[in-house]
C-alpha cells in the first residue's frame, strides 16, 4: 500500500510543478531564463499543500463516522 | 520532471515485485508479477490509479 499511496502525492505535485514553471515562462520578465527550481517547488507543494489538506481532510472524514469503531458489540 | 518520474517509477516496481521480502507484511502476499507490477507503477504514476487486481488481496502495507 506504500508502493501506491506515495505515487498518489508525487504524481500530483509534478504535473502541478510543471504547470508552475510553465505559468512563470509567461509571467517572469527575463522570458524564460529563470523558471525556478523544480525540485524546490516540488518539496514546497507537498510539504505546504498537500499534507495538510490531507491531514485536515483524514481528520474531517474520521469525525465523521457515526458507529462504533471497536469489534465488541 | 521526466527522470524523477522514471526513478520513481522504478522504485514503485521494486517495492510491488518484492513486496514478499520486505517487511510491513502481515498477510504474507507474494511478490507482485512484474508484468502487473510495471502496470501498475505505470498507472500510479501517470496518476491514472488503474488496478486491475483486488488491492487487499494482492498488495501489502
Amino acid at each position: 500500500m506504500a508502493a501506491i499511496t506515495f505515487p498518489m502525492f508525487t504524481s500530483a505535485t509534478t504535473g502541478f510543478v510543471v504547470a508552475m514553471a510553465f505559468i512563470r515562462a509567461f509571467m517572469v520578465k527575463d522570458g524564460g531564463a529563470n523558471l525556478g527550481n523544480f525540485y524546490r517547488d516540488l518539496v514546497r507543494f507537498t510539504t505546504r499543500v498537500l499534507l495538510p489538506v490531507s491531514f485536515l481532510l483524514a481528520l474531517f472524514m474520521i469525525g465523521k463516522v457515526r458507529r462504533k469503531l471497536s469489534m465488541a458489540a | 520532471m521526466l527522470p524523477t518520474n522514471l526513478f520513481m517509477a522504478f522504485l514503485i516496481y521494486l517495492i510491488l515485485v518484492f513486496q514478499d521480502y520486505l517487511p510491513l507484511n502481515p498477510l504474507k502476499l507474494p511478490g507482485m508479477e512484474p508484468v502487473l507490477a510495471f502496470n501498475t507503477a505505470i498507472s500510479f504514476i501517470t496518476n491514472t490509479d488503474w488496478q486491475s487486481y483486488g488491492g487487499e488481496t494482492t498488495l501489502s502495507n
